[in-house]
């Protein structure tokens, strides 16, 4: 495997919380995470909400809540990724996808935001780039984020979060609530990515878009990294993968046992 | 005793009519799945028949009755984001009370923990607060289900559950159930039938 870009080992988040009066209580987010993903590889970290995934995600990029305490070494081509590193490769060398396309400031042109972070002199050439890999018409970007479709709002969010300079993409659940094609065309852009190079972290609880997309699947449960499967073992009755839970969720797609966990 | 959509027209002002002349309907008892690409009119048509939008033309009945336009609404929606479906700033013991006394059983039916109930929106992942929502809309004088998309945002355990949950209450009860969903698997698993938004316009 070619050099990891990303190496996360012994992650613990936590959570400190005001009970009751001053008196606190520590709630756990992750315990004990190690992970690493190679350059031109896309990692897939899938899990139930509550799982621990999105922690993951903000952990890495340091957006955590200001109440967590986080633990263990986070280490980005080399080098450990301290706040001062952290925030000078944010939206360079590490980009991140988010979840909700209400992240796009609904005051802003989709043109403007895509503009944001770019060198000045050369910020409108980049955007026209940017608009025409994605497919979307140059007469779109003045328009505000209300006026698009779901799927050309993905697409936005895609321009406004890949740079030429980008080595690692977090991409935080970016397929649900899209039918296939529009799916298919998300996956489509990250393979992209990997392709020139980029590290992916595809962060999902969508089981198909994760196993066609990705070579290795995480599975979180409970704040715990329980298991790294192969992604073709995700067939048949499940029976090829190591962990329990991986079967489990597996078996509980509709198209297979559409059961609710506990088959093992 | 049928839900009834009869010669429905909609359409949302200055656009094109997204609904003309439609016909629909779902039995009590029964499971009748709405599906169609994204911007296709699912959700609009879902609204139309819980009565949060209103149609421009044509009549919805429940088991006879017009859609009442003020009170109880014997339709209930449920949303594909709980998040934005309750108050954030109340405990879930007074988002259920909003609607009615839940009685202990459909907690139980639902897999709500006690220890839910002192908590906050906030407090609880998508997949319990779901069940809230759910909880909610089972009020006694509910006699259809528009759930629109109301497993899209979980992990498959937590979605096979909500269903398994969600349908052994909806036979005992005799409702019927309008599944708006992208996903063609759990379409197959939840309908009897499943109609096309398209044949809808």
């Amino acid at each position: 495997m070619s050099e990891p870009i990303l190496s996360i080992s012994g992650l613990d988040v936590s959570f400190v919380q005001y009970a009751r009066g001053l008196r606190t209580r520590t709630v756990t987010g992750i315990t004990g995470l190690d992970l690493e993903v190679a350059e031109g590889e896309i990692l897939a970290v899938l899990g139930a909400s509550g799982s621990g995934k999105t922690l993951l995600a903000q952990a890495i990029l340091g957006i955590l809540p200001h109440n967590a305490r986080t633990g263990g070494d986070i280490v980005f081509r080399g080098s450990r990724l301290s706040p001062a590193r952290r925030e000078r490769l944010l939206g360079r060398e590490i980009s991140y996808i988010p979840q909700s396309v209400t992240s796009l400031d609904p005051l802003m042109p989709v043109g403007a935001q895509v503009r944001i972070g770019l060198d000045p002199a050369v910020a409108e050439h980049e955007r026209r780039r940017l608009f025409a890999r994605y497919d979307l018409p140059d007469q779109v970007a003045g328009l505000h984020p209300h006026q698009l479709s779901g799927g050309m709002l993905r697409r936005v969010l895609f321009a406004t979060g890949v740079r030429d300079t980008v080595r690692l993409l977090i991409a935080d659940e970016p397929t649900p609530g899209l039918h296939a094609e529009a799916v298919a065309e998300v996956l489509g852009h990250l393979r992209e990515l990997a392709a020139e190079g980029v590290a992916v972290l595809l962060i999902t609880h969508d089981i198909n878009a994760a196993v066609s997309v990705a070579r290795r699947v995480a599975v979180m449960n409970q704040g715990h990294l329980v298991t790294v499967e192969a992604a073709d073992a995700f067939t048949g009755d499940g029976e090829r993968l190591r962990h329990p839970f991986a079967r489990d969720l597996w078996r509980a797609l509709p198209q297979n046992r559409f059961s609710p966990g506990g088959t093992e | 005793m049928t839900l009834v959509v009869d010669a429905l027209g909609f359409g949302y002002p200055g656009g094109a009519p997204l609904f003309r002349d439609a016909e629909f309907r779902v039995d009590a008892g029964s499971v009748v799945g709405v599906t169609g690409p994204s911007g296709a009119g699912k959700s609009t048509f879902g609204a139309l028949l819980a009565g949060d939008l209103r149609p421009r033309s044509g009549v919805i009945t429940v088991d006879g009755a017009p859609l009442p336009l003020r009170g109880f609404r014997p339709v209930q929606l449920i949303h594909q984001h709980p998040e934005h479906a309750v108050n954030r700033t109340w405990r879930m013991r007074a988002v259920l009370r909003e609607s009615h006394a839940v009685p202990q059983e459909t907690l139980d039916q639902l897999g709500i923990e006690p220890g839910w109930l002192d908590r906050r929106p906030g407090e609880l992942s998508g997949g319990e607060l779901q069940r809230f929502c759910i909880a909610r809309a089972l009020h006694p004088a509910t006699r259809y289900l528009v759930a629109d998309e109301m497993t899209a945002m979980f992990d498959a355990i937590t979605q096979a559950t909500i269903w398994h949950r969600l349908l052994a209450i909806v036979r005992e009860r005799g409702l019927g159930m309008v599944v708006i969903s992208h996903e063609p698997a759990l379409l197959d698993r939840v309908c009897d039938e499943q109609v096309a938004v398209e044949t809808l316009r």
